[in-house]
């Protein structure tokens, strides 16, 4: 007879990393250097919205440009990455004008698979069918 | 990191038309700029086959950072403004925030 343990677990299992979603707003032909520099720090989820920003420089309003073409960069990014994405981050806005980069904790997410996949945590060959997933 | 702020984000779904609005009522209370992008609203039932035709009600999403002292009147602003009451039929909500860049400080004090 095999030992059952109902409320004990066999596996030593992994601390969960919790996602923060990351929102920033460049301009829109900088769109795709700031999501090549997310990949480097195990982001694999990013959506990408075009959008336009509202500059309130007053200059700008007199050469009719009061509104200027921006892209919204939406990703979901570990949050033990954050601090060294940010100091980096912080140059990287200074050098590119008018951009702003922040976060928004998550408070849950659902699948197993989505969480590996968000966390680059899958490994190759891993059952399809995971069991239920909860984090 | 540039935490020692407290800073929240507004998001504000309004109909198409109604950003110029928006952000001319969170500027007036403190806002320094928001984003603007497109959507689509799916809310309505009754707009959506109207003479045959499926249409589909465009929204904006406007999107402001803004500090969190003066969140509760842009806000209360917001829903006076282009609350689900006026044409604009808006609805805005805040979340919390975590980790800001690129918002330069000084710029955000002379607007309070």
């Amino acid at each position: 007879m095999p030992d059952i343990h109902p409320f004990k677990k066999k596996k030593e299992t992994t601390p969960i990393q919790k996602l923060q979603l990351l929102i920033t707003v460049v301009s829109r032909n900088q769109g795709n250097y700031f999501t090549d520099l997310y990949e480097k720090y195990d982001v694999t989820i990013q959506s990408s919205i075009l959008g336009k920003g509202t500059a309130t420089s007053e200059i700008l309003s007199y050469f009719g440009l009061a509104e200027t073409e921006k892209i919204v960069i939406f990703s979901l990014i570990k949050e033990n990455k954050l601090s060294e994405l940010f100091s980096i981050l912080q140059e990287e806005i200074k050098s590119h004008e008018n951009g702003i980069a922040f976060t928004i904790p998550l408070t849950s997410i659902v699948g197993k698979r989505t969480y590996q996949f968000a966390t680059k945590s899958l490994k190759k060959g891993e059952n399809h069918h995971g069991k239920s997933a909860t984090i | 990191m540039e935490n020692q702020q407290q800073f929240e984000v507004i998001f504000c779904i309004v109909n198409n038309g109604f950003t110029d609005l928006v952000m001319k009522t969170a500027k007036e209370n403190g806002a320094k700029g928001g984003t603007i992008m497109t959507a689509r609203g799916t809310g309505n039932k009754d707009t959506e086959a109207f003479y045959g035709i499926i249409i589909q009600p465009e929204k904006e999403i406007v999107m402001i950072l803004v500090s969190s002292d003066i969140k509760d009147a842009i806000l209360h602003a917001l829903y006076n403004e282009v609350g689900m009451q006026t044409p604009g039929q808006g609805i805005a909500f805040s979340l919390p925030v975590s980790n800001v860049v690129g918002v330069s400080f000084t710029s955000f004090q002379n607007n309070l």
